[in-house]
């Protein structure tokens, strides 16, 4: 089994764009979105729900007024800063569990706390596993590892070759918890500078645990001197480079019809497709597609 | 003067928060302190252009095991919740980068066998440009945990200014840390189906922290008018709306604010700034 | 001898489970092929160093050998470091894989198979 996963490291370069027209140009595969704190993908791929689970964070603490004397002790010890006056502040807690165990009243429990939800889904391009982070909620890094790992057993029971990952933004927790293990990372950037300074961190990244990498320019026409830029980058740091994707406003309607670009005619789906045979020669050496 | 401090916020990355708060601060008539807390990827400093003087890193507590206190008892990775700690026979094996700094182990240890060491995790940098003093933070790469950089970055904020943050894009721990002690959340959006999903989003964090808000429309365009509907169902102001333009995009991957690519958009930012002030000073005088 | 074999139920006939720390059970047999006990795994839904946790549970039980199918190198520093062995490519139920292993057809793994952050993928994931 092979797990393309795309990232960017900067927000809005088009990885979720491009990931629903990937998924149009092969068929054996289950999509994942790990982006849960603003998931996009579903958007583009009207997905039917078929499963939907629960998804738990670190239990948090509570504590009970009655048993509480109000010593203070738990407050003074919690390095979050999260109990003030006795009462526990649930985004700040982490649940590390310490005020339960030093209160002299036994006065603090620990409380399962539902922080999301996952969805195991069918879309026309097959199926999508999804997950919704409860607004304001941690652990993001543990729902993507749910993710990725559902898609891997579906995957598996469907007998299918390939999971393709709808990556989050950054180089944080959830973006680790993305990457760790995936066969071929392809990173889309924009022809920024901002897009630059963020591609050379997020390929530090990847280099940090391992993960081969491709670059993909998207947009690249909003500045060609910094997309060369950018090539000589990749040249600089043994990276293949998976094509340029010039700017569409189609993009943008697609978008904000709920369409993946493939549906929509533009004109840069040619292009697309150049890019997507690139990483598959990447991902997959000997195989043709 | 109290502070006003404004959070830049979205769900969703790449809608443009960093161009509106980087144009908020240059268009100011006041000193402003201005904080990059997407330290994951920290970019506004690229159209602020400030000269940076100071660095400073931000590190966190971890275990130090002195072995010869140390009855190899198990108590401190038995309690550890993040599973930092390993007890062997005659050794404890410590994992840093698993280690969240509660301080259970050097709390709880029985032998008072466990200290702390310092295990760094990014930099905090700051320096000036006009009237701009600038902090922004810097996750080394490879670690996972931004918040604790970030609640590094808001101990700076100054008294008797107005503050101006970059908030990192999602809706989880760092975004909440960020969000946290702000007087107004400016959540900026752009017309399409993923921007209305991950301004709803972003609306419910803002909401939970019961923080005022108002939105910003970027890339404005005539064919989507969900955003703005959603905005007026949620009686969420509509602050300014930025048209969809090549220049501007131009402009901005060369590092040049859209400020300065279209010197008229400062009065517009100008009076984004006083509505945000009326509404922070209307809130301090009818709760206090 | 106590050999710990990953499993996903608690008896002979369950069947093996590749991932070290969130597999469901740790069945440990001696080498006459005695089910001594059946080890559940607490750390499988931990947020993070579930690998860690599993060791530390092995290492507590007094294990001798743990059989599995794949390693972390956080998981693999406390158990070498207790001085367990490891041993790779179990399959079948826990009573072919036990076999297997008498027979000498498992490897002993002296260095991580299994890259950080390894999650849950199953080891076909990697390239």
């Amino acid at each position: 089994m092979k797990e393309l996963v795309v990232i960017s490291g900067k927000g809005g370069t088009g990885k979720t764009s491009i990931v629903a027209s990937f998924a149009s140009l092969l068929t054996n595969k289950v999509m994942v979105d790990c982006d849960v704190d603003a998931a996009n993908l579903h958007l583009l791929l009207s997905p039917k729900i078929e499963e939907r689970h629960q998804f738990y964070s670190l239990p948090k603490a509570m504590i009970n007024r009655e048993k509480c004397n109000g010593c203070g002790l738990c407050e003074d010890t919690c390095r979050f800063e999260a109990i003030k006056e006795s009462t526990v502040n649930p985004l700040g807690c982490e649940g590390c569990a310490v005020c339960s165990r030093i209160c002299p009243e036994n006065a603090i429990e620990m409380v399962d706390t539902v922080a999301g939800e996952w969805f195991k889904s069918n879309t026309t391009y097959g199926p999508l596993v999804h997950a919704r982070l409860g607004a304001a909620q941690e652990n993001s890094g543990k729902l993507v590892t749910m993710v990725r790992s559902q898609a891997a057993k579906t995957a598996k029971k469907l007998g299918y070759d390939y999971i393709i990952t709808d990556g989050p933004p950054g180089i944080g927790c959830p973006v680790i918890a993305s990457i760790g293990g995936a066969s071929l990372s392809l990173i889309i950037t924009e022809p920024s500078l901002s897009g630059i300074h963020d591609l050379e961190r997020t390929i530090d990244l990847l280099e940090f645990f391992g993960v081969p990498a491709m670059v993909c320019v998207n947009r690249w026409d909003i500045c060609p001197e910094n997309t060369e830029h950018i090539k000589e980058i990749c040249r600089k740091r043994k990276i293949p480079f998976a094509g340029k994707i010039a700017y569409d406003n189609m993009v943008m309607l697609a978008a904000s019809r709920g369409k993946s670009v493939v549906e929509m005619n533009s004109r840069i789906i040619d292009e697309i497709i150049k890019v997507w045979e690139k990483v598959f020669e990447v991902l997959c050496p000997n195989m043709k597609l | 003067m109290e502070n006003t401090i404004i959070t830049i916020a979205s769900g969703k990355g790449g809608t443009g928060k960093t161009t509106v708060a980087s144009c908020l601060a240059m268009s100011a008539r006041q000193t402003v302190q201005f904080l990059d807390c997407d330290v994951e990827e920290p970019n506004a400093h690229i159209f602020l252009k400030p000269r940076l003087t100071r660095e400073e890193a931000v590190s966190l507590d971890i275990p130090h095991v002195d072995h010869n206190k140390c009855s190899f008892c198990g108590r401190c990775a038995e309690i550890c919740m993040f599973n930092a700690l390993a007890v062997l026979a005659d050794e404890v094996l410590t994992f840093p980068e698993l280690c969240h700094s509660c301080g259970g182990c050097w709390t709880l240890c029985p032998e008072k066998a466990i200290t702390t060491n310092r295990r760094e995790i990014g930099l905090i940098k700051s320096g000036s440009a006009e009237n701009i003093h600038f902090t922004q933070g810097e996750l080394q790469v490879g670690t996972a945990t931004s918040p604790p950089i970030i609640k590094a970055m808001k101990k700076t904020i100054q008294k008797n200014s107005l503050v101006i943050i970059d908030a990192p894009p999602g809706t989880s721990c760092p975004v909440v840390e960020t969000m946290e002690g702000s007087d107004f959340v400016l959540l900026v959006t752009e017309p399409t189906a993923m921007g209305l999903n991950d301004l709803a989003i972003a609306l419910q964090v803002v909401r939970v922290l019961d923080i005022p808000c108002g939105v910003i429309i970027n890339r404005g365009t005539d064919v989507y008018s969900k955003v703005e509907t959603f905005c007026r169902e949620n009686n969420l102001p509509v602050l300014m709306k930025i048209a969809v333009d090549r220049a501007i995009a131009e402009a901005y991957a060369m590092g040049i604010p859209a400020v300065e690519a279209k010197p008229e958009l400062r009065e517009d930012f100008r009076k984004v700034l006083n509505h945000i002030k009326g509404v922070t000073a209307g809130e301090r005088t009818c709760c206090h | 001898m106590q050999i710990a074999i990953c499993s996903n139920n608690h008896d002979l006939n369950s069947q093996v489970d590749e991932r070290f720390g969130r597999c469901a059970y740790f069945v440990v047999v001696d080498e006459m092929g005695n089910l001594l006990k059946a080890v559940s795994n607490s750390s499988l839904n931990s947020p993070q160093g579930a690998g860690i946790a599993a060791a530390q549970l092995l290492i507590n039980n007094q294990v001798d050998t743990v059989l599995t199918g794949r390693m972390g190198p956080k998981a693999m520093k406390p158990l070498q470091a207790a001085g367990i062995d490891i041993y790779t490519g179990i399959s079948g139920t826990v009573e072919q894989t036990l076999d297997l292993f008498l027979k000498g057809s498992l490897t002993q793994l002296k260095t991580a198979n299994s890259p950080k952050h390894g999650g849950s993928l199953p080891a076909e994931g990697r390239a």
